[in-house]
C-alpha cells in the first residue's frame, strides 16, 4: 500500500495557509496604520506647543539683539566713558617725530 | 391604474425638485460654500518676513527691528463703547470720534486701532483690562544710534495698503531687498483649533529681508556729526553738510547734514528734511571748482605749474568784468599762485587756454551734469547748459565755479578722482548685501573712467597742498600734515542775480596727500559770522581731519 499523499493533495495543504498569512499581514498593517494615524492626528497639540516655543525663543533673541545694540551704541559708550573719568583726547605725541619736550639735550 | 401613475408622477416630480436643489447647492453655490467651509476647518496665516538690518562697517546695527504690537478692537465683546473709546484714545493720543466710528460700524468683528505700539504702552493698555481690546504682534524699526545718519538711512513708513515701505535714503533705494518675501501657512485644524498633521499642510516659509553692510564708519560719522553741529552754532549757518569718502573705493565713510530729522518721529518734521542734500541739493561750487579746471589745463598741457599770468586788474569778458575775490591784484603769478590766491582772472586765463570744447569735455569726464549712480534714493542732477549755448561768459564763469551747479556728491567724487590717480569712482554707500542664510553679495568698487593721468594727479595734488599751506586757510591747518585742499566761497543766485551778502562757504580736500585715506567736502550755507570759506568751512574741515588723523593713527610725515 502506498501511504504517501498525492502531489495535488500536498499542494492543496500548502496553498491553503497562504491566504491566512496574507490576511494576517494586511490586518497587522491596517491596525498599525490606525495606531500611527491616531497618534499623528492627536499630535497637533505638541506641534502647537513647539511652534509657540520657537516663536518665544525668536522673540527673546530679537530682544537680546536689541539690548546688545543699545548697550554698544556710541552714545552709551561715550556716556559710560565720561562716567569712568575718560576725557577727550587733546594732542597726541607721535614717537616718530621730535618730542615736544627737551629730551635731546646736548 | 390612474392612482399608480399619479404616485409615479409625484415621485418623479419630487426627484426633479431634489436634483434641482442639489444642483443649486453643489454647482451654482458650490465654490462659495466650499470656501466658507474651508474657513472653519482651515487655519490660514500670512507669515510676515523680518525686515533686513542696516549695519555699519564694523557690523554694528544702525537700523534694526524690535517687537511692537498692533492694538485692535473686537466690537462684539465691547460692553461700553464710549468708555472704551475714551480710555483708549487717552493713552494712545487718538481722535475719540474716529475710534467710536470704527467700533460702532455694523457687522464689524475686528477693527484696527493703532500700529507699532511698544511693549510699555501695551502693558499700560493691558492694565486697563478693557473687554474687546486685543493685540497682535508686529515689528518696528529701532535705531540704536538714535538719529545718526538719518538722511542717509531714510525711514520706514506705510504704503497705501498699510504695509511697511522704505522711503528716501537706503530704506527707499533698497526697499525690495530689505523687505523680504512674505510666506503663508495653511493648516487643517480640528474642533479645538489644533493642527491635524495628517490633513492639508501647506507652508511657504517667509524669506526675511537682506541685511545691508555699509562703508559707513560709526566713529567717523559720530565725529562728523559732532563737529558739524558745533560749526553750525559757531558760524551761525542756516544749513551745513559734510561728506567723507574713500577715494580709492568710492565708499562713503560718513555723511551728515543739518537740518535733519529723527527717523522714529519722521512725521513730526518738515518733509523738506527727508531729502538728503548730499544727492538732492544743488549749489554753485565756487573756487573749489578751480581744482578741476586747473587739473584739466595741466592734463591737456595748455598750462603748466610754472606758466605765468599777469593779474593786473579785472578781466573783461564780453560786457562783464571778472574781479578777484578781494579786488586785490598781484601782478605776474604762476599757476601755483593762481590756485593759492584763488585768482578768478587767473582761472579765466586757464579756461580760455583750454577752450570751450575741451573745458566742456572735462566737465563731462568729471561727471558734472550726470548722476553719480550712488545707491541712495532721490539723486538729482543739475543739467549743464548745452555746449552750443555757451558764450564767452559761460566759459569764464565756469572756470571759477560760478554759473554752474553741482550736487555735493558730484563735487566730492570729482575731487576724489584727483586723489585717486585720476580715476573717477562710482560712490557707494552699501558694501555688502547679506541674505538670511548668510550668503554675502559684495558690491565691488566701480571705476567709471580715467579723467586725468596719474602724473597730472600728482601735480595738482602738490598745487593743492601748496594752496592749503600758503593760502587763506593756513592758520586752521593741523601742523605737520600734508593736506591737499581748496577753499570756496560762492555767491548764491537769487532771482536772476547774485545776492550781495549771502554765500555758500565750502572746503574740499583729501589727506594724507601722498596716500589719501579720505576725501572730504564741508559746506556751510549762509554762515553769519563770516561769508568766507577760509574762515568757516575750512576750519570745520581741519577740525574733522585732525580727529580722523587720530582715529586712523596717521602721524605727520
Amino acid at each position: 500500500m502506498n501511504f504517501s499523499p498525492v502531489k495535488s493533495e500536498v499542494r492543496k495543504v500548502h496553498t491553503s495557509k497562504l491566504p491566512y498569512l496574507l490576511g494576517s499581514f494586511v490586518l497587522i498593517l491596517l491596525v498599525a496604520q490606525v495606531l500611527v494615524s491616531n497618534r499623528l492626528a492627536t499630535s497637533g497639540l505638541k506641534l502647537t506647543k513647539i511652534e509657540t516655543e520657537i516663536q518665544t525663543l525668536t522673540e527673546n533673541s530679537t530682544d537680546m539683539r536689541q539690548k546688545i545694540a543699545s548697550f554698544s551704541s556710541l552714545k552709551t559708550i561715550e556716556d559710560k566713558a565720561k562716567g569712568m573719568g575718560f576725557i577727550v583726547q587733546t594732542k597726541p605725541v607721535y614717537l616718530s617725530q621730535e618730542p615736544p619736550v627737551a629730551f635731546d639735550l646736548p | 391604474m390612474i392612482r399608480q401613475r399619479l404616485i409615479l408622477i409625484c415621485f418623479i416630480f419630487a426627484f426633479i425638485i431634489v436634483v434641482t436643489r442639489l444642483f443649486y447647492w453643489q454647482i451654482v453655490r458650490g465654490v462659495e460654500l466650499s470656501e466658507a467651509a474651508s474657513d472653519q476647518y482651515y487655519f490660514k496665516l500670512s507669515l510676515t518676513p523680518t525686515r533686513g538690518e542696516i549695519l555699519s562697517a564694523d557690523k554694528s546695527p544702525l537700523v534694526s527691528n524690535k517687537a511692537a504690537y498692533q492694538a485692535y478692537a473686537e466690537p462684539k465683546k465691547i460692553t461700553n463703547q464710549k468708555d472704551f473709546a475714551e480710555k483708549i484714545t487717552e493713552l494712545l493720543n487718538l481722535d475719540t470720534e474716529i475710534i467710536e466710528e470704527r467700533i460702532s460700524a455694523e457687522n464689524i468683528v475686528w477693527a484696527p486701532l493703532a500700529h507699532k505700539i511698544d511693549e510699555e504702552m501695551k502693558l499700560q493698555l493691558e492694565t486697563l483690562a478693557i473687554p474687546g481690546l486685543g493685540f497682535e504682534k508686529e515689528s518696528k524699526r529701532y535705531y540704536p544710534e538714535a538719529s545718526m545718519a538719518a538722511q542717509l538711512l531714510g525711514f520706514v513708513g506705510s504704503d497705501e495698503n498699510g504695509n511697511d515701505t522704505g522711503y528716501f535714503g537706503l530704506e527707499g533705494f533698497y526697499d525690495q531687498a530689505l523687505k523680504g518675501k512674505p510666506g503663508s501657512l495653511i493648516l487643517e485644524k480640528d474642533a479645538r483649533g489644533l493642527p491635524i498633521l495628517l490633513g492639508t499642510n501647506k507652508r511657504i516659509t517667509a524669506e526675511n529681508g537682506q541685511n545691508l553692510e555699509l562703508y559707513l564708519d560709526r566713529a567717523v560719522q559720530f565725529i562728523v556729526e559732532t563737529k558739524l553741529k558745533n560749526a553750525i552754532e559757531r558760524y551761525g549757518a542756516k544749513e551745513g553738510l559734510v561728506v567723507v569718502m574713500d577715494p580709492k573705493t568710492g565708499g562713503i565713510l560718513a555723511s551728515a547734514s543739518f537740518p535733519a530729522y529723527d527717523p522714529i518721529k519722521f512725521s513730526e518734521f518738515d518733509k523738506a528734511t527727508y531729502l538728503n542734500p548730499l544727492v538732492s541739493a544743488t549749489y554753485e561750487p565756487g573756487s573749489t571748482f578751480k581744482t578741476l579746471i586747473m587739473s584739466a589745463g595741466l592734463n591737456e598741457k595748455v598750462v603748466e605749474p610754472k606758466t605765468t599770468f599777469k593779474e593786473e586788474g579785472p578781466v573783461k569778458v564780453s560786457e562783464y568784468l571778472i574781479r578777484t575775490w578781494n579786488n586785490e591784484y598781484h601782478g605776474e603769478m604762476t599757476m601755483i599762485q593762481v590756485l593759492e590766491r584763488s585768482s578768478n582772472p587767473g582761472m579765466v586765463f586757464v579756461g580760455q587756454q583750454l577752450g570751450k570744447d575741451k573745458l566742456y569735455d572735462y566737465l563731462e569726464k568729471f561727471g558734472i551734469g550726470e548722476k553719480t549712480g550712488i545707491d541712495i534714493e532721490g539723486e538729482a542732477i543739475a543739467q549743464i547748459r548745452p555746449k552750443s549755448e555757451w558764450r564767452e561768459i559761460e566759459l569764464a564763469t565756469a572756470s571759477f565755479g560760478q554759473g554752474i551747479a553741482v550736487t555735493p556728491i558730484q563735487m566730492v567724487r570729482a575731487v576724489a578722482a584727483l586723489a585717486n590717480k585720476g580715476d573717477l569712482m562710482e560712490p557707494q554707500v552699501v558694501k555688502k548685501l547679506i541674505d538670511p542664510r548668510g550668503k554675502t553679495i559684495d558690491r565691488q568698487p566701480k571705476k567709471v573712467r580715467q579723467v586725468i593721468s596719474p602724473a597730472t594727479a600728482r601735480v595738482i595734488t602738490e598745487m593743492m597742498v601748496n594752496a592749503v599751506d600758503q593760502g587763506e586757510a593756513k592758520w586752521a591747518k593741523p601742523p605737520g600734515y600734508r593736506i591737499a585742499g581748496k577753499t570756496g566761497t560762492a555767491q548764491i543766485p537769487v532771482a536772476g542775480h547774485y545776492d550781495a551778502e549771502k554765500t555758500i562757504a565750502s572746503f574740499v580736500g583729501f589727506a594724507p596727500a601722498d596716500d589719501p585715506k579720505f576725501v572730504m567736502l564741508t559746506l556751510l550755507r549762509e554762515p553769519s559770522t563770516s561769508p568766507w570759506g577760509s574762515e568757516t568751512a575750512a576750519p570745520l574741515f581741519f577740525a574733522i581731519a585732525k580727529e580722523l588723523f587720530n582715529y586712523y593713527g596717521i602721524s605727520p610725515p
